[in-house]
């Protein structure tokens, strides 16, 4: 079995304007990983959702940068998205987008949502002042 | 992204097509928001065109539909991809809008 080991990083400022960016290391990566456009545009949301959290909360009246490491090994792909901005947990936020009526549903949440809707595994790491929030996308 | 707007009997026709991401959703806001302001409260949305959509995109959707409400109106989408569509169906907000296989459909809806 072909086994593809593949690790690139990419440090961007944390603006709306860099979300295109990563979206096309994103699929350079996994397109050269041999995951198909679906899987690319599944991780290209939630990578985008993450990094809009980061853009809009991280860094209240600064500049900050957001930086990524995406990991192949296999047939799975880790994404990790760093910050050093405002300690976040997205992974310890849920939200019961059931219950709430559609009316008042909190629009808050929708990233979120969408990010764990996504993915096959999420994971938070606070330490030495940096989010860490890993994303993790299998192949097969 | 592109965007073209054309207008069948007096109601707007509005063709996306592209990624509404979290850049080029503004020019689907800006768009809107003209013709809300215009008092068009029936907009025909095309999304054929339209392979992914994030939150922020499915928010100026929501903030439209949320505009149009009160007088009777309502946003009609046509055409939702499949990767759109999950996306509208994962988050419970495919409920808050009438989707329709094509413009003429879409149409025939608001003449009734």
């Amino acid at each position: 079995m072909e086994v593809i080991e593949k690790e690139q990083e990419i440090t961007v400022s944390a603006t709306t304007e860099q979300i295109p960016v990563i979206s096309d290391f994103i699929e350079r990566l996994m397109g050269f990983a041999g995951f198909d456009l679906r899987k690319t545009m599944e991780v290209q949301l939630a990578a985008e959702e993450a990094c809009t959290n980061v853009v809009r909360y991280a860094y209240p009246g600064k500049d900050g940068t957001i930086h990524i490491v995406a990991r192949v090994a296999g047939d799975r792909l880790e994404l990790i998205i760093e910050d050093y901005g405002v300690p976040f947990d997205p992974t310890a936020y849920t939200v019961a987008l059931s219950q709430a009526s559609t009316k008042d549903r909190p629009l808050g949440g929708l990233g979120i949502h969408l990010i764990r809707s996504y993915v096959d595994g999420m994971s938070f790491e606070f330490r030495d002042g940096k989010n860490a929030l890993t994303l993790v996308k299998n192949r097969d | 992204m592109e965007i073209n707007h054309t207008n069948i009997d007096n109601v707007p026709i509005v063709s996306v097509s592209g990624r509404i991401d979290g850049v080029t959703y503004k020019d689907l806001e800006t768009i809107l928001n003209e013709l809300i302001d215009q008092n068009k409260s029936e907009i025909v949305l095309d999304l054929e065109g339209v392979v992914y959509i994030s939150s922020v995109g499915l928010r100026v959707l929501l903030a439209a539909q949320k505009k149009v409400r009160p007088k009777n109106g309502a946003v009609k989408l046509v055409s939702l991809q499949p990767f759109v569509r999950e996306v509208f169906e994962i988050t419970g907000i495919i409920k808050l809008f009438s989707t329709y296989p094509n413009q003429r459909e879409a149409l025939d809806g608001i003449r009734l």
